[in-house]
């Protein structure tokens, strides 16, 4: 039976005071998350560390948690560690558009992670902390690249409008306390990894073939899309005249060994490596086997630990370009 | 195109707001097309197979019914079964038999060198196959008329909230449905929305997470022993039944805003207090169908003892063998058929039991004693269904120690503490909410409560999706099916 009509005017109402409180409820979640969770996150306590920054740098650190963990700036002279944990390189060549184009932090060499699974498909495409990325990531660019302008939109639409999506762990944190907060102090963007001593002997061989499987099983090891953007970052570099290193991060011997098994390891290193061109601005260090037999400097089966990142870096720096280009 | 992506959020209110403008006498073809449209984002080239099937089984139908004699009705109910069965078989099973022949011919030294069909499998071709199989046997059976409108028909083989993962319905419900003229209503967009809600938190919340778990264990079990293969296992349980339970609420709630009915598909699986009572409690819709044009037609239990057991054992393999083509899948089959069996030899045996024991003095506890026997025979069933092969599921069964593994660096395979916490936690929810509703017939009835009650349900919802969700556009279970 048809509604009448003070009944087709009730409903207006009601869904209209339904729909009301519904936004609001969803303003207040996103302030909830920008003002009090986000502050208190690692990304931003960084990225504000960074934004800070008065003076200009010697080294500028960058890339995934191989990087972030793996090197102290507190030991250079003059550096900085700006990398975040599950950084791509599509993630790193906007972020340093942003820095090169859009601060005035100026810097002479960039510090980049490496590794084996630097290319690996597995990372391609693969955008979480939406909320931060939002506002480096050219998104609508990034979708026209393949073809497809608004391939992104859902990741644009998270990033500005819902940041609280799917960032359940982050409110049980707030609410019941529940997860360990990150409270120490930042140096230099450096932290240092914060679950040191977690992979014990007997442990460390299924952990390395666990990593390795979710770093290669199914993926390609070198991924285009991927290589794509590490060239636009050496050319951004090259253009300005910075010096770019190259560092492949010491990894234990039984994360090494099952990588072995799932690709070819030389055969990945020099598909690699022909992504530089010769005669750039650019050096490779290589201290992929320099702690396997001091294994007790990794905190896990491919992250150094503090002490780890602090001899490593002492050790990368006699190796550092010390004027530019 | 997904339940759970951004275009199904869009294609849905389009498809109902245009639906409730138009004239009532154009709706099927809006319906029609937005059916095939939703089936083409997927693989376009694979809707020809619905058309196909959809323009036989009609044809069929329509001449089975001119026929005077039965035999002469029979040739063509072989046709419609000979087109479905066969698209069923070449796309999903003819690898499996050629593969198998070939590896049993080799350790006989013969050579066999049959290609294999390398096609994607189409998806949801085992449920649409069945639901127009269903319309050709109750039209030879003379249950229901050949339907005269293509249009409407090819709209009920496609129709979209159940293409892909059905609920596989019957002719003789949905069609009459279809050709009625639905009106607006206010109350039923609720209640489907509710229902789509509650199936988007099954899905997003507990399911998508969940699997993660699941699929770090299952897809190398020979890394993991005791507590994590345990974990996993359990957690596959509420997985499965989250995310088609959770596809086929979104189907009934997207179906019911447009004023059609579906018929359920899952009550309360999990509380079953028998293997027999699971069945009909889950996937009731392949249940149905398998008790109505298999199980039946053998000779169901109307026959001797021995043939009825062969009967049950039989229809539940060939169950296991329509989710797919592996030997996991059989034994699958063949376990729950074994189960059956067994319940009804031992029927005296338990009574008697029952009866030492004055089970009847403590109906609560029995009945508690029965779901979670029911539960763990269902759930060493889950195992095979979900390992890669056999020898996984062998390898996860062995390995299943309990005393071992529960160290909290061993236990958190692919989910961080948080994450498992919350894990447990929806899952849990579930529990409650199923355990809730035990005197009802329908999911997550609010109608009866006051407002403030309604809408903080409706907002509990929703950003409990908002919030715990994994959005990942993880695909759901049955669409490989």
């Amino acid at each position: 039976m048809p509604a009448s009509k003070p009944m087709k005017r009730k409903r207006a109402l009601t869904s209209a005071l339904f729909i009301s409180l519904l936004i609001l409820a969803h303003v207040v979640l996103v302030l909830l998350y920008n003002n009090v969770i986000m502050t208190g996150s690692r990304l931003n306590r960084v990225d504000h560390q960074f934004h800070q920054l008065t003076e200009d740098l010697e080294y500028l650190i960058l890339g995934d948690s191989h990087a972030q963990d793996g090197l102290n700036p507190g030991v250079l002279p003059n550096g900085f560690n700006f990398a975040s944990s599950g950084e791509n390189w599509v993630q790193t060549y906007y972020k340093l558009n942003h820095i090169l184009k859009d601060t005035n932090t100026k810097f002479r060499t960039l510090v980049l992670p490496f590794d084996l699974h630097s290319f690996s498909s597995f990372r391609s495409g693969r955008f979480e902390d939406l909320y931060y990325w939002s506002q480096y990531i050219e998104f609508i660019e990034l979708g026209e690249m393949t073809g497809e302008r608004y391939k992104h939109l859902p990741e644009i639409i998270e990033g500005r409008y819902f940041p609280y999506f799917g960032q359940g762990r982050s409110f049980l944190r707030l609410f019941a306390g529940l997860g360990k907060k990150d409270t120490r102090p930042l140096i230099k963007g450096y932290i240092g990894f914060d679950e040191e001593g977690k992979i014990v002997p007997r442990t460390r061989s299924p952990e390395a073939k666990k990593r390795a499987r979710r770093h290669f099983k199914g993926a390609d090891p070198v991924s285009e899309n991927l290589a794509v953007f590490f060239k636009r970052i050496l050319k951004l570099c090259n253009d300005r005249g910075i010096n770019v290193v190259l560092v492949k991060f010491p990894v234990t011997r039984e994360y090494y060994s099952a990588v072995g098994e799932l690709i070819q390891i030389d055969e990945v290193d020099k598909e690699v490596s022909r992504l530089v061109p010769p005669g750039s601005n650019t050096r490779i260090l290589d201290f992929r086997r320099l702690f396997f037999d001091q294994q007790e400097l990794l905190a896990d089966v491919d992250h150094l630990n503090p002490k780890g990142a602090e001899i490593l870096t002492k050790l990368a720096f006699e190796q550092f370009p010390k004027k530019a280009p | 195109m997904l339940f759970n992506s951004l275009e199904y959020l869009v294609f849905l209110p389009v498809v109902v707001a245009l639906y409730f403008a138009i004239r009532p006498r154009y709706r099927w073809i809006l319906l029609l097309a937005a059916s095939y449209y939703f089936y083409m984002c997927w693989k376009a080239e694979y809707v020809v197979l619905i058309v196909g099937s959809t323009l036989i089984d009609y044809f069929a139908a329509h001449r089975m019914a001119r026929m005077p004699t039965r035999r002469a009705k029979k040739k063509y109910l072989i046709l419609s079964l000979v087109a479905n069965l066969g698209l069923l078989f070449a796309f999903k099973y003819f690898n499996f038999f050629n593969d198998s022949i070939r590896e049993v011919l080799h350790r006989f030294n013969v050579v066999y060198d049959v290609p294999g069909f390398h096609f994607l499998l189409p998806v949801g071709i085992s449920f649409y196959t069945f639901q127009t199989l269903s319309y050709t046997i109750d039209v030879y059976r003379g249950k229901k008329e050949p339907e005269k409108h293509l249009g409407l028909f090819a709209l009920y083989v496609s129709f979209f909230p159940q293409l892909v993962a059905g609920p596989i319905e019957r002719s003789t419900r949905l069609l009459p449905q279809l050709a009625r003229t639905q009106t607006f209503d206010f109350e039923r967009m609720q209640q489907g929305l509710q229902l789509i809600l509650w199936g988007f938190f099954k899905k997003v919340v507990i399911a998508d997470r969940l699997a993660v778990y699941v699929n770090a264990v299952y897809n190398s079990p020979e890394n993991h022993e005791g507590a994590p293969l345990i974990v996993a296992t359990y957690f596959f349980a509420f997985q499965i039944y989250c995310d088609f339970s959770g596809y086929s609420d979104i189907a009934i709630g997207s179906a019911m805003i447009l004023g059609y009915d579906l018929m359920e598909n899952f009550t309360r699986p999990y509380f079953s207090r028998s293997v027999a009572e699971f069945w009909k409690r889950w996937h009731i819709s392949l249940s149905e169908w398998f008790r109505d044009y298999l199980y039946l037609s053998i000779g169901g239990n109307r026959v001797v003892r021995w043939r009825w057991f062969a009967n049950l054992f039989v229809v539940f393999l060939l169950s296991g063998f329509w989710h797919g083509a592996n030997w996991t899948f059989l034994v699958w089959g063949a376990l729950h058929g074994t189960y059956l069996v067994a319940s009804i030899l031992t029927t005296s045996l338990r009574d008697r039991i029952g009866t030492l024991l004055r089970a009847a003095k403590w109906p609560r506890l029995t009945a508690a004693f029965q779901i979670v026997m029911t539960f763990h025979l269902v759930i060493l069933g889950w195992v095979f269904f979900r390992a890669n092969s056999l020898s996984d599921a062998l390898t996860i069964l062995s390995r299943m120690t309990p005393w071992k593994g529960w160290a909290p660096g061993r236990l958190m395979v692919g989910l961080r503490e948080t994450e498992f916490i919350i894990a447990v936690g929806s899952v849990a929810i579930l529990v409650i909410l199923d355990f809730m509703q035990r005197r009802t017939t329908t999911k997550l009835v609010l109608p009866d409560r006051p407002v403030w009650y309604r809408w903080l349900a409706f907002y509990s919802l929703i950003f409990g999706i908002l919030i715990f969700g994994r959005f990942t556009s993880e695909e759901f279970i049955y669409f490989q099916f």
